[in-house]
C-alpha cells in the first residue's frame, strides 16, 4: 500500500480554493453590502485585561485582545507593509495599484461606506477579519443567551462561525493558501519582489503560533457545566440546557478538538489548492497562462546538480504544489474507518481523478488550463464529499490509532518535500500529544530531532518573519526525506 | 558550459603569438549559396584515411594528418559511440516514459542521430562503407564527398573557387561565416534537431555553444597558423584578427541560428510552448533565499529573461556597428511575457534574422587593428550599468577572452589582462558536483573583475 500512496503523492500537483462557501457568496455579498465593521477598539472595551469587564471568564477568556494586541502576528499584518521589506516589494513591482493586493490579506480591506468610526485598516488582521463584522451582533453577543445559539444563527447577524471546524479552515486558508474571489492571491510576481513564500499550514500547530486566544471545549468551564442565572424559557431544566450544550458544542468528541481540527483541516487544504487551481485555470483559459505562483516552487528554483539520476516522468514540466494532498490518504483511512474495501475504493476515486489532473498540468508547461479547471473542479467537489463525510465520522482512540499509522506510511515517501513532511510531522504531533500523551513523552528524543531539521516548534508572539528567512531556506535546502523518514521510523510505525 | 573550455580558451590565447599586423585586403563577398549537400552521397570517413592522404598520423594539425587528429583527439569521432552510454539510455527512456531502459535505443533515433552522426542521416544518400559508428566525421562539415573525392587531389582543385567547390558538395570551411554555419546546425539545432527543455530536463546536456571558444578548443586539424597569416590569399579571411573575427561574426551567426530555431518553435502549433530552453536556465534553477537580489529594472519581477545567452553579444556589436536591433527589442519584450504569443514571436524571429544578417555582412568584412581590438576589448569591459547574470557574464568574458588573443596576434596587451581573465573563469566556475552558479559568482563580483581590466587597459 504504501507503494501505491507514494505513486500518488509523487505524481502530484495542485493548489486550492474554497470549499463550500462558494455556491452561497453572491447572496454573501450582497448581504455583506449592509454590514459594517467597528473596528477593535469597540471590541478591545470588553476582551481585554485592563478594561473594567462586568464578564465572568466561565465562556471565553476576555482577554482577547491583550493575546492578539500583544502577542499574535496577525495584529503587525498592516504594519510590515510599511517596513523596510514591505516598502522594497511594492517599489520592486512598480505599480501602487498592487497595494490593494497587498491589503486583502494583510488587513480587512472593506470599503470605506463599510468602516465605523472607529475602524483603522493600519490595525492589520483585527477581530473582525475572522469572527466578521459586528455591527449587528455587537450588542447581542454580550447576552449570556448568545452561547445558545446555533452558528447559523449567529452567522446570519455576520458572525461567523468559527467553532466550525470547516468554516474555522477554509477562513485561515483564504490568507495562507488563496482565495481567488476575494482577491486573495500572492503571485510570483509579488514573490519575486521579495514576498516570503506561504508555509505549509497546518492548522492546530498555527493556532499554537498565533498564539490561541481561546481554551480547548474541554477546558472552558461553561462548556463542562453549564449553568445561567437566568436561562432563555426553553433551558429552564439544567438537563436540558446541558444537553443542548453538549450537542452544540459535539463536547462528546472534546478529548478529540485538536485531531479533529487537523484531520478536517487536512482535507480543507486539499480542497482549496485544488479549487484555487480550478479557478486559476477558468480565469486564463486557452488566452494565457496560470499564475508561476500555482506551482510547486521547487520545480523550477532548485541549483542544477550534475549527474543526477532521470527519474520522475514528465520532467521539464511545472508541477503544483505537493504539500496540500499530502494528509488525503489519512484522511480516507480515517473515513473508511477499519474497512479496508471501503479504503480501497476511495483510494482508486482519489488516484482516478488525480491522474486526470496531473494530465493536465503535465500536458504542456504550465498545464493546459480547459483542462484543469475541468478536472480541479471535479477533483475539488470530490474532496468536498469527503469533506462531508469527515464530518460525519465518530473520533476515539482506535480512529486515531489508524490516523497514526497512516501518518506513518506517507513518512517514508521517498520524494517528500520539506513542507509535507512538516504537514506530515505537525498532525502527528497533535493527534498524538491528544490522544496518547504517555507516548509523545516517550518519544521525547524523536520530537528533538524533527523539531531541530524542520523546525516544529515556531516561536509564538511579534516579530518578523523576514529575519528568519535566510535561516528558514537554509534549512529548507537541508532537508533529506530519507534521514525524516528514519527519524519517523523512531516512532516505531512506518513500515 | 564546461568551464575547462572557459580555461583552456585562455591558455589557447596565451600560446599563440604572432608578428603585429593590420591588414586591409578585400575580402570575398559573403557566402550566400547554400546548396542542398544531402543531394550528394556520403562516401564515408574511411574514403579520407588513407596513409598517403589524412591520415599520416604524425603531428596533430599538420597537413596530412587530419583524420588522425579527428579520430584520436576530437570528441565529434565519439559522438555515436556516447549513444550506448547508459546515460544516453536514460535520456530517452525519461523522455519518452518508457518502462525499462533495455527499450532505449538512443543509437536508432532519428533525433539523436541528426546531430550524433550527421542531419538528416535516415534518408541521406550514403555509401555502404559509411559507418554510423564513425560519428560526426569528416563529410558532415566538409560535405558528402560523392563528387569531389578523387577531384580534391589533384593540383588544379585549388584554383576553384569556394562557390565551385560547394556546387561539388564541398562545404565551405574556410571563411569564419562558412565554418561557423556548420557548427550551428547541431550546436545551436535547427527546425528538426532541438535541443529542447524537455530534452535537457530528461538529462541531455543543455547546449550554449560559443564559436570563439569551441572554434579554439576543437582539437585543431587545421594549421591554426595559416588562419592568422594575411598574406594567404585563398579566401580564407585570413589575418591577426582572425580571433577577434571569429568571435564576432561566430556570435552573430549563432544569433542568426538561434532566431531560426525560435522561429520554428514558436510557430509549429505541435511543439511544446512555451519553450523554457530560450531563456536563461539560472532565472528559475537557483536555490531560493532569503536575502533578495537588487533586481533587474528592465522587466517586472518573476518575468522571464529572454536570449541572456545568444544575444548579449550580437546586441553590444550591432549598437557598435550600427546595425539594426529593433525587431530583436520587440520579440525580447514579447518574450518575456509568461505566455508569449507563437505567431507574433514567429513573425518577430525571422524578422530580427534578417537584422543579424545585416550585422553578419558587416562583420565579416571588417579587418580590425590592434587599436581597434583593443577598443573593443575595453568596450566589454563594461560601458554600461547593468546586472549581469551569469550567461550575459560568461559570454563577456568569452568575448573578452577572444579579444585577448587576437589583442596579444597583433601587438602587446598589458601584462595584467592575462591575470584577471584567469580570475574571470574562476568567479564563473560552477561549483564541484553542480551544474548552475555557486555563491562564488554574483553579478556584483563580476562586475569588480570587470572594472579591473578596464583600469588594466587603461595602464593603472
Amino acid at each position: 500500500m504504501s507503494k501505491f500512496w507514494l505513486f500518488l503523492i509523487a505524481s502530484l500537483f495542485l493548489a486550492g480554493g474554497i470549499v463550500f462557501a462558494q455556491s452561497d457568496s453572491g447572496a454573501k455579498r450582497k448581504q455583506d453590502a449592509d454590514t459594517i465593521y467597528i473596528g477593535v477598539a469597540n471590541c478591545a472595551g470588553c476582551h481585554s485585561k485592563k478594561s473594567p469587564s462586568k464578564f465572568s471568564t466561565e465562556f471565553v477568556l476576555m482577554n482577547e485582545y491583550d493575546t492578539w494586541h500583544k502577542e499574535d502576528k496577525h495584529s503587525q499584518a498592516y504594519e510590515v507593509l510599511e517596513n523596510s521589506l514591505g516598502k522594497r516589494i511594492l517599489e520592486n513591482l512598480d505599480d501602487p495599484a498592487k497595494k490593494n493586493a497587498c491589503l486583502n490579506c494583510h488587513t480587512v480591506n472593506i470599503p470605506a461606506e463599510r468602516q465605523g468610526s472607529h475602524f483603522r485598516l493600519q490595525d492589520g488582521v483585527s477581530c473582525e477579519a475572522c469572527h466578521g463584522p459586528a455591527k449587528k451582533w455587537l450588542g447581542d453577543h454580550q447576552e449570556y443567551s448568545w452561547r445558545l445559539k446555533t452558528g447559523s444563527e449567529k452567522a446570519a447577524l455576520g458572525m461567523i462561525d468559527m467553532r466550525n471546524r470547516g468554516t474555522q479552515a477554509r477562513l485561515c486558508l483564504s490568507c495562507h493558501l488563496g482565495n481567488a474571489a476575494e482577491g486573495k492571491i500572492l503571485t510570483h510576481g509579488m514573490l519575486a519582489a521579495g514576498h516570503p513564500p506561504l508555509p505549509g499550514f497546518e492548522i492546530t500547530a498555527f493556532h499554537q503560533f498565533m498564539p490561541r486566544h481561546w481554551r480547548l471545549a474541554k477546558n472552558v468551564p461553561f462548556l463542562q457545566d453549564p449553568k445561567l442565572d437566568k436561562p432563555p424559557a426553553p433551558f429552564k431544566d439544567p438537563l436540558v440546557l446541558k444537553k443542548h450544550v453538549h450537542d452544540l458544542y459535539q463536547l462528546q468528541f472534546a478529548d478529540f478538538e485538536q485531531t479533529q481540527m487537523a484531520v478536517r483541516n487536512g482535507i480543507a487544504v486539499f480542497q482549496t489548492s485544488i479549487q484555487l487551481l480550478a479557478e486559476e485555470a477558468r480565469t486564463v483559459k486557452d488566452q494565457g497562462i496560470l499564475d508561476l505562483a500555482m506551482f510547486q516552487c521547487s520545480s523550477c528554483h532548485h541549483e542544477l546538480k550534475k549527474n543526477n539520476q532521470p527519474g520522475a516522468p514528465a520532467r521539464g514540466r511545472p508541477r503544483a504544489p505537493t504539500w496540500p494532498a499530502v494528509l488525503v490518504p489519512m484522511a480516507l483511512r480515517h473515513i473508511a474507518g477499519p474497512d479496508q474495501e471501503q479504503y480501497t475504493g476511495l483510494a482508486k476515486e482519489y488516484a482516478d481523478q488525480l491522474r486526470l489532473l496531473r494530465d493536465a498540468v503535465l500536458a504542456r508547461p504550465f498545464g493546459d488550463p480547459r483542462k484543469m479547471a475541468t478536472s480541479a473542479d471535479k477533483l475539488a467537489a470530490w474532496a468536498g464529499r469527503i469533506q462531508d463525510q469527515a464530518a460525519k465520522t465518530n473520533w476515539d482512540r482506535q480512529s486515531a490509532r489508524r490516523l497514526l499509522d497512516e501518518l506513518g506510511v506517507s513518512s517514508q515517501q521517498k520524494e517528500l518535500d520539506y513542507d509535507s513532511a512538516r504537514q506530515i510531522a505537525w498532525t502527528y504531533r497533535t493527534i498524538q500529544k491528544e490522544v496518547f500523551p504517555e507516548e509523545a513523552k516517550g518519544h521525547v528524543d524523536v520530537w528533538k530531532v524533527l523539531d531541530r531539521d524542520m523546525r516544529l516548534t515556531i516561536r509564538p508572539g511579534k516579530y518578523l518573519i523576514e529575519e528568519h528567512l535566510t535561516e528558514t531556506f537554509e534549512r529548507i535546502g537541508k532537508f533529506d526525506p530519507a534521514a525524516f523518514g528514519k527519524s519517523f521510523r523512531g516512532f516505531g510505525r512506518g513500515k | 558550459m564546461k568551464m575547462p573550455l572557459l580555461l583552456a580558451a585562455l591558455a589557447s590565447l596565451i600560446c599563440c603569438n604572432l608578428p603585429a599586423q593590420t591588414g586591409d585586403q578585400p575580402l570575398p563577398p559573403p557566402r550566400v549559396v547554400t546548396p542542398d549537400f544531402n543531394q550528394f552521397q556520403l562516401q564515408g570517413a574511411g574514403s579520407c584515411a588513407a596513409t598517403a592522404c589524412h591520415n599520416g598520423n604524425r603531428t596533430p594539425g599538420t597537413a596530412g594528418s587530419e583524420y588522425s587528429t579527428w579520430i584520436l583527439q576530437d570528441k565529434h569521432s565519439r559522438a555515436y559511440e556516447v549513444l550506448f552510454a547508459k546515460r544516453s539510455k536514460q535520456i530517452q527512456q525519461s523522455l519518452l516514459k518508457l518502462p525499462s531502459l533495455e527499450k532505449a535505443h538512443p543509437e536508432k533515433n532519428r533525433l539523436c542521430l541528426d546531430c550524433h552522426v550527421h542531419p538528416g542521416i535516415e534518408t541521406a544518400p550514403k555509401r555502404e562503407a559509411f559507418h554510423l559508428q564513425d560519428g560526426v566525421s569528416c563529410e558532415t562539415c566538409h560535405g558528402p564527398a560523392e563528387k569531389w573525392l578523387t577531384r580534391h587531389a589533384r593540383a588544379e582543385w585549388k584554383d576553384l573557387s569556394i562557390a565551385g567547390k560547394e556546387k561539388l558538395g564541398m562545404r565551405d570551411t574556410k571563411t569564419v561565416t562558412g565554418r561557423a554555419g556548420v557548427c550551428v546546425d547541431c550546436h545551436v539545432g535547427k527546425p528538426g534537431s532541438d535541443i529542447n527543455h524537455d530534452l535537457i530536463a530528461a538529462g541531455h546536456p543543455r547546449l550554449n555553444f560559443e564559436f570563439g571558444a569551441y572554434h579554439a578548443n576543437m582539437p585543431h586539424h587545421w594549421n591554426n597558423a595559416r588562419d592568422k597569416d594575411s598574406k594567404l590569399d585563398d579566401g580564407r579571411q585570413s589575418g591577426p584578427d582572425f580571433e577577434a573575427r571569429a568571435w564576432a561574426v561566430g556570435q552573430a551567426i549563432t544569433a542568426q541560428a538561434a532566431l531560426k530555431l525560435l522561429a520554428h518553435r514558436a510557430g509549429k502549433e505541435s511543439s511544446t510552448w512555451p519553450e523554457f530552453a530560450e531563456y536563461d536556465c539560472f532565472a528559475c534553477h537557483h536555490n531560493l533565499q532569503g536575502k533578495s537580489q537588487p533586481r533587474d529594472r528592465k522587466r517586472p519581477p518573476g518575468s522571464y529573461p529572454w536570449g541572456t545567452w545568444y544575444f548579449s553579444m550580437p546586441r553590444l556589436l550591432a549598437r557598435r556597428n550600427k546595425a539594426p536591433l529593433s525587431a530583436l527589442d520587440e520579440l525580447e519584450r514579447e518574450m518575456s511575457k509568461a505566455l508569449p504569443r507563437r505567431e507574433l514571436v514567429s513573425k518577430k524571429a525571422l524578422a530580427a534574422e534578417k537584422e543579424i544578417r545585416l550585422l553578419v555582412e558587416r562583420l565579416q568584412d571588417k579587418r580590425s587593428g590592434t587599436k581597434e581590438i583593443a577598443a573593443l576589448f575595453s568596450h566589454l569591459a563594461g560601458d554600461d550599468d547593468q546586472q549581469l547574470c551569469w550567461n550575459d557574464s560568461a559570454q563577456r568574458y568569452l568575448g573578452l577572452a577572444a579579444l585577448h588573443n587576437a589583442w596579444k596576434d597583433g601587438g602587446n596587451p598589458p601584462p595584467s589582462l592575462a591575470p584577471t581573465l584567469k580570475e574571470m573563469a574562476e568567479v564563473l566556475r560552477f561549483p564541484k558536483g553542480f551544474d548552475s552558479p555557486g555563491p562564488g559568482f554574483s553579478p556584483k563580483i563580476f562586475r569588480d573583475k570587470l572594472l579591473s581590466l578596464k583600469k588594466g587597459v587603461r595602464g593603472e
